[in-house]
């Protein structure tokens, strides 16, 4: 077990080394950067819409860059094993391919704390620069003198810290994404195409749980398509699960017990997608 | 040895997915919303994904624009862009609303370029009604988010001067978490402005039993002494 341990945090280790090299990590990091860095221009909003507008365009910013790099970085990673022929001198070794998919996807989990964290901190900062501004107007504005309650009342929709669960939320979406770029690359002979189908499913993902519950729930429906959206649904993702980070940029501060469907899920979806990446990869012959 | 582990993973995994999936259909997590309502408002998600806030935001920032500049079309273009981007924001139905019903019409009554007051009437219904359709699409998305049905009630009150109709809102919003004491006394006045006395009497005292809150219960105590009092002077009569 030790054994085992040892080897996936040494593949994983170098897997981080290899994604840190790559340009595409930069090519995403580089505008999500620079995109965050537009927010000040947004200004002329009262103190309630600037608040929102700043956490759904720091957010939003994570979020789409995210599902990028999650997407690309994966499937450029385990194309280019399989075009440098890098995947002969690691699974020359002993070295299971389970662990070797295992690796990709913990590595690559790795990447995105560090992207989200980068990303995070610099939306953190992009807060604490309007926090005074916003305040400052919203004293201006108000009729009365706030006291020192309601200041601190203001604070606190500033700096909700359930916006941290939000983040985690996306952090799941984000490894589930990736769970699913790397059962497309244990197929797929380009990144292209493992990339397109990554996209695809994270769209039709959005849809998978409004199309279970019309199956569910209509009537006269033929049973071809009843069996097709059955299909689809024991398939593809459903990215319901995530929508509680919306609620939380909403302005809601659900429990930590909120996580739990979002973790559940993910881990759930994770073990299956492990299971069948190993079937397909086990069955691939590498010439 | 090794097919069988992992056959059991993905039975394994698939059905906690399938568990997880199921336990996301119960009762509480559906809406009133049309099939193809939430299809859309599902495919803008997967479509536009982190942005689709943000547009939203964008959309509302040329709300505040055309408002400025009094354009009321372009305003209500930017409203619908707004909800429909971000249905869960429920500052876009409360404000948007209150610059259709409000802003909007009350510009059309006092358009200067316009010479016929009958037209000017007109446009001002419109905008009302504009405002009352949006808010009543926003309480099929949060029925029961008392903010809604209470800008929904005060603009049946103060634009439509449909008392009936502002006290059925503001009742059904008096009744949803969160609501604040105020919420259930609109909906005595509402009665009142009606003309109904007899129902505004037994509504106070009916709240008046159930409120616990002091301030609440003398508030409630002078409007009952108020009406008790007018009472013996002149019959109550609707507002024109």
């Amino acid at each position: 077990m030790r054994a085992l341990g040892f080897r996936v945090a040494t593949l994983t280790g170098l897997i981080v080394r290899e994604l840190l090299r790559q340009n595409v990590l930069y090519l995403i990091l580089i505008p999500a950067v620079l995109t965050l860095l537009t927010l000040p221009l947004f200004t002329a909003l009262t103190f309630e819409e600037q608040i929102k507008f700043t956490r759904d365009f720091c957010y939003g910013t994570m979020s789409i860059f995210g599902v990028f790099l999650a997407i690309i970085a994966t499937a450029q990673s385990i194309s280019n094993d399989l075009e440098q022929k890098t995947i002969f001198t690691i699974l020359a070794k002993p070295i299971d391919r389970w662990e070797y998919l295992f690796s990709k996807g913990l590595g690559m989990s790795w990447i995105l704390f560090l992207a989200l964290l980068i990303l995070g901190v610099l939306s953190a900062g992009l807060f604490a620069l309007q926090e005074k501004g916003l305040i400052e107007a919203a004293v201006g504005n108000a009729t009365h003198p706030l006291s020192a309650q309601e200041l601190q009342g203001l604070r606190d929709q500033i700096w909700n810290p359930a916006l941290l669960m939000a983040l985690l939320i996306l952090y799941f979406k984000l490894i589930l994404m990736v769970g699913f770029t790397i059962l497309f690359s244990t197929v797929a002979s380009s990144s292209l195409f493992t990339i397109f189908t990554s996209l695809m499913i994270y769209v039709i993902g959005h849809l998978q749980s409004t199309a279970r519950e019309w199956m569910m729930s209509s009537e006269g429906i033929s049973v071809g398509m009843k069996w097709g959206v059955g299909f689809m649904t024991v398939i593809l993702p459903d990215m319901s699960f995530y929508e509680g980070a919306d609620r939380i940029l909403m302005g809601a501060s659900p429990g930590l017990s909120s996580l739990i469907p979002s973790f559940g899920y993910t881990f759930f979806n994770l073990f299956w997608i492990l299971g069948l990446s190993t079937w397909l990869f086990e069955s691939r012959d590498f010439r | 040895m090794k097919r069988v582990l992992l056959i059991l993973m993905i039975v394994w995994g698939g059905g906690g997915k399938l568990f997880y999936e199921g336990m996301n259909l119960s009762p509480e997590n559906k809406t009133s919303l049309s099939w193809g309502n939430r299809f859309e408002q599902q495919l803008i998600c997967g479509v536009l994904g982190g942005w689709r806030p943000v547009v939203a935001d964008l959309a509302w920032l040329r709300v505040t624009t055309s408002w400025e500049s009094r354009q009321w079309s372009r305003l209500h273009e930017n409203i619908r862009m707004a909800v429909r981007m971000q249905p869960e924001s429920l500052l876009f139905w409360d404000i948007g609303a209150w610059h259709l019903a409000w802003n909007a019409s009350l510009g059309e009554r006092n358009n200067r370029l316009e010479s016929q007051m009958e037209k000017r009437h007109e446009r001002e219904l419109y905008w009302i009604e504009q405002g009352r359709s949006l808010l009543e699409e926003g309480v099929r998305y949060h029925p029961n988010h008392f903010k809604i049905w209470l800008q929904l009630g005060l603009l049946h009150q103060e634009r439509r001067h449909d008392f009936g109709a502002a006290y059925d809102c503001f009742l059904r919003a008096s009744h949803l978490e969160g609501a604040p004491g105020y919420v259930a006394r609109l909906a005595g006045y509402a009665l009142e402005k009606q003309g109904d006395r007899a129902r505004a009497l037994e509504y106070w005292n009916d709240l008046l039993e159930r409120s616990s809150n002091p301030a609440d219960r003398t508030l409630i105590e002078k409007r009952l002494l108020k009406l008790e009092k007018d009472s013996m002077i002149s019959p109550l009569k609707p507002l024109p």
